[in-house]
């Protein structure tokens, strides 16, 4: 079988350990404060009302596909949110197997739980985000119901780009540790030339290039599309989706030759 | 039937000097990394059923030894073989959360160490009773006393029912009453017919818990076999490892000027009670200790002393022919004389065992050739008794 399909596997098999791993990541943030789990919904809320109302009555940028005193507020959150579920679960990939050190070399659990934990949890904060804004969006202009059955889609597929690159990154950051630095870097400068904060259209002709062969500028179109016109971008979905089959492939082979010198080296 | 076979293991790390080295290897295939062998070339096999020790000092090995069996490392060469459901309790309270209650850190721990939902909830009152920690089961362990959060641990590792245990240090933790639960819940296992490999420091443990043990020195097994015999090689290798290394080793030129030349010690033998040369004893049996002379001035009268002693150089027993009132040895050139000496019944109890040969001049003064801490020879007892000497008693009711 090839390695993508057994690491996948692995997951599914041990999916209540991947929940247990999350359920103590997500329960240890909240446990012992009054607000409890209310604080999942209180920030995501929080962060789109001051957004809705810096980008709405103080910095009213116009873009396109995107009329009326909200648009940039829609167009911006659109890709802005699924942004954080890949950037929390790239920036936390190169630690995970050294902060689970002495589990990693004293029990023997399947190593891939902690890759997937760390996915589904940089997902949970953008969820509800998600969730919060396509009720906004209704509210404010409506949405299509192709747009919002979709969402889910492109979700999952989001969901498989992060295990290839978490898969990775994770086992080769064991390797290399300046990757953990490195990664911080990348992310910055990659955010920046994303079009989340401005549109692709803004973009020069000489750099549109990189925007064709940034997966992640893909799906922020993608997100942008659905959200503002309600449309689904075939072609655009077609690469984001190549580009997903790639790293997983790419990430399962690179993790599986490296897990067993993981617990040697963290 | 074996539970566990071992079969020429060998772990190797490689070890850089400098993180770029690592880089540099990768890109250009050079080598740039100097080997450290943990593990080298290590046999053994522990039949099912058998409680199996494994001693050694700290940086041996040991621990990679049972990560590795627990399957966490992998082996650089050789092969382990797993007959068996194999827990390993290397790490108590793996993945608890200070801020989860015990009930909760109960779901997380037993979920890392393989068991189902369903599994925990049944176990889930077996786990919190052994524990004894009453209504503290749901508040968070991190108000725990360090006794409270062992005996939490303790109760979910074993509450997996392996068929085959592996303990690294797990009991010498916790106060008197929770180590005394845990060997109870041990022993269990062991009536059960399970497997055990115990790691400890603790020799008196070991030597009750185990009838085989290895001892691994340096990465490599220094012995394996009946507990007793690989313990009395391990202690003796401690004493003899407190001393400087000179004075176990006289430099024989020393020896020559100092001593002199009439007489030469040719040989020193241990042997049983029917003259045979032997190594190992039993404590009771009966020891004759050879001495040989070579004569090398033209008339030498000699006595003899001989010391019974331990790698650490304490005394057990001194005596020569002279103590004893035996005549010296007159001992001409060129001739050789043997004098033997019987211990019938040595009350010696388990140990290595070494000696100390003098030959001396008719006043028992002068050293004419000596040979010290030789002919080392191993007695095992059988007996539960601790020390070195087994001496006669007996217990009564009387005030």
């Amino acid at each position: 079988m090839p390695s993508f399909l057994t690491s996948f596997k692995t997951i599914v098999h041990n999916r209540y350990l991947v929940g247990i791993w999350v359920w103590k990541d997500l329960h240890g943030r909240y446990v012992g404060s009054a607000g409890g789990w209310l604080w999942a919904l209180l920030f995501p809320a929080a962060m789109m009302a001051t957004y809705f109302f810096i980008f709405s009555f103080f910095l009213r940028i116009r873009v396109p596909y995107a009329p009326g005193a909200t648009g940039y507020f829609i167009f911006l959150m659109s890709a802005l949110l699924p942004w954080g579920a890949t950037a929390e679960a790239l920036s936390r990939s190169t630690t995970v197997f050294r902060e689970q050190a002495i589990l990693v070399q004293k029990v023997a659990f399947p190593l891939e739980v902690l890759p997937a934990y760390i996915i589904v949890v940089a997902f949970f904060q953008p969820v509800i985000g998600m969730i919060l804004f396509t009720v906004a969006v209704s509210l404010i202009k409506g949405l299509t119901l192709t747009a919002v059955l979709f969402l889910p889609v492109v979700m999952v597929v989001q969901f498989f780009f992060n295990l290839g690159l978490v898969f990775a990154l994770s086992a080769v950051s064991v390797l290399f540790r300046d990757l953990t630095q490195g990664i911080g870097v990348l992310l910055q400068i990659w955010f920046f030339a994303t079009p989340i904060l401005y549109p692709v259209s803004m973009v020069p002709d000489a750099l549109q290039w990189f925007t064709r062969i940034n997966p992640l500028a893909m799906l922020a179109l993608i997100y942008q599309s659905l959200f503002l016109q309600g449309q689904i971008l075939v072609q655009e979905f077609g690469i984001f989706s190549l580009w997903t089959m790639a790293f997983w492939w790419l990430g399962s082979m690179v993790f599986n030759r490296l897990r067993h010198v993981i617990p040697d080296l963290v | 039937m074996y539970a566990v076979e071992v079969h020429s293991l060998g772990k190797i790390y490689r070890m850089y000097t400098n993180p770029k080295d690592r880089i540099k290897e990768v890109l250009f295939r050079k080598c740039c990394h100097v080997p450290f062998a943990a593990l080298y070339n290590i046999s053994f096999s522990v039949e099912q059923g058998e409680t199996f020790g494994i001693i050694g000092e700290n940086g041996a090995g040991k621990s990679t030894l049972l990560k590795i069996m627990a399957g966490t490392l992998t082996p650089t060469s050789g092969t382990v073989q797993i007959r068996g459901r194999l827990a390993a309790l290397l790490e108590l309270g793996a993945g608890f959360h200070p801020d989860f209650t015990g009930e909760e850190n109960i779901y997380l721990n037993g979920a890392l160490l393989g068991l189902s939902r369903k599994e925990i909830e049944a176990k889930l009152d077996q786990i919190a009773s052994f524990s004894e920690l009453g209504d503290f089961i749901r508040r968070p362990v991190g108000i725990y006393s360090s006794g409270m959060y062992l005996r939490l641990a303790f109760s979910i590792a074993t509450s997996v029912d392996p068929e085959i245990l592996v303990v690294d240090e797990a009991l010498s933790v916790g106060d008197l009453h929770f180590q005394k639960k845990s060997i109870d819940r041990l022993m269990k296992f062991r009536e059960a017919g399970k497997t055990i490999i115990f790691c400890t420091h603790n020799l008196y443990q070991l030597k009750h818990l185990c009838p085989r043990a290895l001892w691994l020195k340096h990465g490599t097994a220094a012995a394996i076999g009946e507990t007793e015999r690989v313990i009395a090689a391990y202690e003796s290798y401690l004493m003899g490892k407190d001393l400087p290394a000179e004075e176990t080793k006289p430099s024989p030129s020393k020896q020559k000027d100092l001593y002199g030349h009439e007489l030469r010690l040719e040989q020193v033998q241990v042997l049983d009670g029917a003259g045979r040369e032997k190594q190992e004893f039993a404590s009771f049996d009966d020891i004759q200790i050879r001495i040989a002379l070579h004569g090398m001035a033209p008339s030498v009268d000699c006595h003899v002393g001989l010391v019974i002693t331990r790698r650490d150089h304490v005394h057990f027993f001194a005596t020569s022919t002279q103590i004893d009132g035996v005549p010296p040895l007159t001992i001409k050139k060129g001739e050789k004389r043997t004098v033997r000496v019987n211990f019938p019944r040595i009350p010696l109890l388990a140990g290595e065992y070494l000696l100390c040969v003098y030959a001396l001049d008719q006043h028992g003064v002068r050293v004419y050739d000596l040979a010290e801490y030789i002919s080392p020879f191993f007695v095992s007892s059988g007996k539960t008794e601790m020390g070195i000497i087994y001496m006669e008693h007996r217990w009564e009711e009387k005030d």
